[in-house]
């Protein structure tokens, strides 16, 4: 076992890291055989259904259920009054699963209903009768800050649910040098994760005494322990198994109330309950993408050196706190080691509003900032009269800094990233000339990003562990607890062990995640499955090995250090005819007076350190970057964005497999696309005005540039297994500026708001010229 | 989801068919290709006790040349078949041009062109373009059968001029006459299988002269029905089209529409894509027609 060591990027013993294996996975998604949580097939499982509020704010006066109760089929109806009343939340408890006396936002959980058929679950939820008393609302966070605006939760006064101040350096002195100072605001919005498979769960309760769970859950072990604290049960007295999931993006950290009522539910019927949102349950209770308005000053010197940054950041909570301050928090410091910055100082307020709370996704509050700080680059090299390129790669941070927040990089492919994406998109020296045909302009636009790759956070912990057991017949097990939702972990860690051991791939099986047999591990978050997750199996790997090859060199009576593993044969390094295969090696050891299973276990946690009080600390193992580049075409008739080509280059420390790191990157771009120009989450009055796939839209095929070009920068980090870095969330942060940055060199209209529709821009090119960049888009 | 408990009705026959509406009443849904009536159920917007597949009616999937010239379009054709076949391809091109915007490939291989008529949704494609090319309708019910041209089909917001116990059969599109040009263009900024924000239809015929002898224009996405924009019309009747009067008489849509603002946008910047979009489509059918295009000639 090692702890934050050093990971050695030995030469490769099966030649399988770095190749573009197919997903252990790929077979079952595609021919529909992969059980899904709603696939969860259980004798005599009840429905769940669950009843919401219809009013942004109100108080419950009432809540009758005995009518409902009496529907044929119905085994229970509860309210907050069936449950313990504990609230849960990581951060900030205001979150009950069924809500205590008041109802905070238009989709809140009222009620809930099992039943033996779906019908009469229907039938009991419109039999439920509830009394409110309407409450005056607030919707804006800026109104909700200011004084005498309705207050949502009596322990936070002003509508705070958390604040924080970051400063650096001399921030006064530091824009007395500047020669230029940007000054602007920018705002973001909700947007959903949109993943193919809606938040479902089937939970079991019996004689056993255990709830048996299986959700649509991306961290499983966390999860487990949230549920404990909130059903005031023990943890390993909830078993929890993760099926496949169909995609998650900080969606299923399961900080909303789904999963807590459907265990609620179960404990209270004392059998197996199915509770699965529809798609309007997840666009209204769900936890979309924080949005944001920030309020950016940066200032420069003439050669281009930002010498001062000063930023307010009001992120809207909505009604209950899920992950947000650390969020928020994210959104207020993470971009700052982006650049070779100083002197800066920000402060962040996390506001209460009477809609849908908010949470992680892809990216936890990161793209928020380099929406607004990748604008403020071009619209500073603009005033400079400098390439935006120059300005970025003469600020950028590099290898072996240490950036104003402690961040020691080890690794830094900023620069590369930069200048392969600028080249790519058509920068020749220069950024190409604009374009124009008729009423379409054209523009090319460029941004970069940073992020983590795993976050040193709960308990002083960040770290993964693994088992990798060798089986009789030769075959790899490798048991982790981190999960896969769809991003391809299990077959990363099956790549990982079968380098490591020596093994082919096609002999690594990799298991599900499970709380009852798969060691601790943190689950999905802050792009750090990979990096630490494959750590740990990469550990555990090695510890395998070693049992093997001390098991040969028993047999053969040689040296442990003279033998070696290739391609599943051990075999001695001078004598290479005295060999036989792992499977030969593991069933000596296990079939025989005393024999024992092999199984390497491993542990890792980075050599990162959890900050200080004033947010300072080396707070991840590694950090990628990346940059993205976009053309566009605008239609200056009717302020219709056009993208035509995407690249987008990402520091990802080595890629383990290229395909499944391209793929990220191509989600990523889309992804971003949809942030940038046609995906929000609309309220009028605290109700959402587009709950569904026709309203909400997201990139279609046809939508999507026909040039997305991925790029795979590899420095190869000191730490990561065999050199990788996280990748996920990172490619999302650069293609809103960069689109945004696109634009403005087509057509010289900055949209500071998003997403950048087509009215926002119409609206802004008829704006007189001079007023357009330091003018708010809304 | 599971839906309410409703009669599910196949009738083989249009006698059988009129029977069972008439046994059924408002209670009663006809069902195409399902794709706008499912969304209907599910969100609560119709409860119907009965549904009544139309599907195994015979001889209403047709797509042919009548006898009067005209293209004639069954009831239950999909989007897809039609949008496919070489005869409009060749001779209605602007129709099947059309119809590639609708939605997605999945929506077209199961939507009905008689269904979307009769959803009746002021938001949808085919609606501006039949009443830009001047197409009708032929209804039928137990009584008989009449001809309703499309242009006077859309009586509200999802209400269709169908009497209970009527049935849309067939929809007729006239030949197009030599030196004429048709064109629907398409605006949803936000997604290509999106709804349109706003959706403009022209038809030109020119005279020897060049002058306008004959135009039609509808949109879509602008008022609770598809509608034609009448005024633009009688300002360009009889002119020669140059680029100026195109754009001024653009402008009088104004008076004739009534967009609501929504998620696809304001319902100012729709008066001015509407505007735009009317425009543009004359230029192109102009265009289409053999003209030198919009211009001072
Ligand atoms: C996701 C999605 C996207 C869409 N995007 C677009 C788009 O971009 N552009 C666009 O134009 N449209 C779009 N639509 C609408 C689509 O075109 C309509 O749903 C479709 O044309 C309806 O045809 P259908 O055969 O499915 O009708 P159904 O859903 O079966 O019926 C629709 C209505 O018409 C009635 N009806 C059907 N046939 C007859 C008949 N022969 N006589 C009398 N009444 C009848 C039914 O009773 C019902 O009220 C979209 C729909 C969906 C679901």
């Amino acid at each position: 076992m090692s702890t934050g060591a050093r990971t050695v990027t030995a030469p490769g013993r099966s030649g399988v890291v770095g190749a573009r294996v197919p997903r252990v996975d790929g077979k079952e998604k595609v021919t529909g055989e992969a059980a899904y949580a709603a696939d969860i097939a259980l004798p005599r499982v009840l429905v769940g259904k669950v009843l919401r509020s219809p009013y942004p704010h109100a108080r419950l006066l009432r809540v009758d259920t005995s009518k409902a109760r009496r529907v044929p089929g119905v085994k229970a109806v509860i309210t907050a009054e069936d449950t313990p009343k504990i609230p849960h939340g990581l951060f900030v408890k205001d979150t009950y699963p069924l809500a205590l006396e008041r109802v905070r936002y238009v989709g809140d959980e009222v009620a809930a209903v099992a039943a033996a058929i779906e019908e009469a679950a229907s039938e009991a939820l419109e039999l439920i009768e509830v009394e409110y008393e309407e409450l005056p609302a607030v919707f804006d966070p800026l109104e909700a800050m200011a004084p005498g605006a309705p207050q949502l939760h009596a322990d936070r006064p002003g509508n705070i649910a958390y604040q924080l101040s970051v400063e650096r350096g001399d921030v006064e002195a530091g824009f007395r040098q500047a020669a230029h100072v940007i000054e602007e605001r920018f705002t973001t919005h909700a947007t959903y994760h949109a993943y193919l498979e809606p938040i479902a769960s089937v939970v079991s309760y019996g004689h056993t005494g255990k709830l048996t769970v299986w959700a649509s859950a991306q961290e499983p072990f966390m999860t487990q322990a949230e549920l404990a604290e909130a059903l005031h049960l023990p943890p390993s007295d909830i078993h929890f198994i993760q099926p496949h999931v169909g995609g998650a993006f900080g969606g299923k950290t399961m900080d909303d109330n789904h999963l807590y009522i459907s265990c609620l539910l179960a404990l209270k019927t004392r059998a197996a309950v199915k509770l699965v949102n529809t798609r309007e349950d997840e666009f209204v209770a769900s936890r979309p993408r924080v949005p944001t308005v920030i309020d950016l000053k940066v200032g420069f010197a003439g050669d281009g050196a930002i010498v001062a940054k000063e930023a307010r950041v009001v992120s809207d909570n909505g009604a209950y706190t899920s992950r947000t301050p650390v969020i928020m928090r994210t959104t207020c410091i993470r971009a700052d080691s982006l650049y070779r910055l100083q002197n800066l100082r920000t402060h962040g307020y996390l506001v209460y509003t009477n809609k849908i709370p908010t949470g992680s996704m892809r990216g936890f509050g990161n793209p928020q900032m380099h929406f607004a700080l990748e604008s403020v680059m071009d619209m500073a090299a603009r005033e400079l009269g400098m390439d935006p390129l120059a300005l970025r790669l003469r600020n950028a941070t590099q290898a072996g800094d240490v950036t104003v927040h402690g961040w020691r990089v080890a690794s830094c492919g900023l620069s590369e990233c930069l200048e392969r994406t600028a080249a790519e998109v058509g920068w020749r020296g220069a950024r190409p000339a604009p374009g124009a045909s008729g009423t379409k302009r054209r523009g090319v636009g460029l941004a970069c990003a940073t992020h983590v790759s795993g976050r040193r956070h709960f308990g002083n912990y960040d770290g993964s562990s693994a088992l990798v057991k060798v089986n009789e017949d030769g075959r790899v097990v490798v048991l982790s607890g981190e999960g896969d939702v769809g991003q391809g972990s299990r077959t990363i860690f099956a790549q990982i062990a079968a380098e490591e051991l020596g093994v082919p791939y096609e002999d690594v099986d990799v298991t599900m995640a499970d709380t009852e047999s798969t060691p601790f591990g943190m689950g999905s978050h802050a792009s750090k499955v990979t990096f630490v997750g494959g750590n740990a199996v990469r550990v555990a790997a090695a510890d395998a090995r070693r049992q093997l090859l001390e098991i040969t060199a028993r047999l053969f009576e040689a040296r442990a250090e003279d033998l070696a593993i290739q391609d599943g044969r051990i075999f001695h390094r001078e004598l290479p005819q005295r060999a036989l295969t792992v499977a030969e090696a593991a069933k000596a050891h296990i079939y025989r007076q005393g024999g024992e299973p092999v199984i390497g276990k491993g542990a890792w946690d980075p050599p990162s350190e959890l900050h200080d009080k004033t947010f300072y600390g080396n707070i991840s193992g590694a950090y990628p970057f990346g940059a993205c580049a976009a053309e566009v075409e605008v239609d200056v008739e009717s302020g219709e964005v056009k993208v035509l080509r995407i690249v987008s280059a990402a520091d990802v420390g080595r890629a383990i497999n290229p395909m499944l790191a391209e793929g990220q990157i191509e989600g990523g771009v889309i992804q971003g696309l949809g942030y940038a120009l046609c995906e929000e989450i609309r309220n009028e009055e605290g109700r959402v005005l587009n709950p569904n796939f026709s309203d909400y839209r997201i990139m279609a095929c046809e939508d999507i540039p026909v040039e997305v070009k991925a790029i795979l920068v590899e420095p190869v980090d000191p730490y990561g297994p065999f050199g990788a870095k996280g990748l996920g969330e990172l490619v999302v942060a650069p293609v809103a500026p960069a689109v945004a940055n696109a634009v403005a060199h087509a057509v010289g209209a900055r949209i500071t708001s998003l997403p950048i529709t087509a009215e926002k821009l119409f609206t802004a090119l008829r704006r007189p010229q001079a007023s357009r960049p330091a003018t708010p888009n809304r | 989801m599971a839906l309410w408990p409703f009669d599910y009705l196949e009738p083989t026959s249009p006698e059988e068919c009129f029977a069972l509406m008439a046994e059924h009443g408002s209670e009663a849904k006809l069902l195409a290709g399902g794709t706008a009536l499912m969304q209907f159920l599910k969100q609560g917007l119709a409860r119907p006790r009965a549904l009544i597949n139309l599907k195994r009616l015979p001889g209403l999937g047709g797509i042919e040349v009548g006898p009067e010239g005209a293209l004639r379009l069954g009831a239950l054709a999909t989007h897809r078949r039609i949008e496919d076949a070489p005869l409009v391809r060749e001779r209605w091109p602007m129709l099947a041009e059309m119809l590639q915007l609708v939605a997605s490939p999945r929506i077209r291989n199961m939507a009905t062109i008689g269904g979307n008529l009769c959803h009746g949704d002021a938001n949808e494609d085919p609606p501006p373009l039949l009443l830009a090319l001047d197409a009708s309708v032929r209804v039928i019910s137990r009584v008989g059968e009449r001809l309703l041209p499309v242009d006077g089909l859309f009586t509200d917001f999802y209400e269709t001029a169908l009497k209970p116990g009527e049935l849309l059969a067939e929809v007729r599109v006239p030949p197009l006459p030599p030196r004429s040009g048709a064109v629907y263009l398409k605006f949803a900024p936000k997604s290509r299988q999106d709804f349109a924000t706003v959706g403009a239809a022209a038809f030109v015929r020119l005279a020897d002269a060049g002058r306008c002898v004959e135009l039609r224009l509808g949109l879509a996405g602008v008022a609770p029905t598809p509608v034609r924009a009448r005024k633009v019309e009688a300002a360009l009747q009889g002119q020669l089209l140059s680029e100026p009067l195109v754009r001024e008489a653009a402008a009088l849509v104004e008076d004739e529409i009534d967009p609501v603002g929504d998620i696809r946008g304001s319902a100012g910047y729709k008066r001015e894509m509407a505007k735009l979009f009317l425009r543009r489509a004359v230029a192109e059918a102009l265009r289409r027609a053999g003209a030198a295009g919009p211009g001072p000639t």
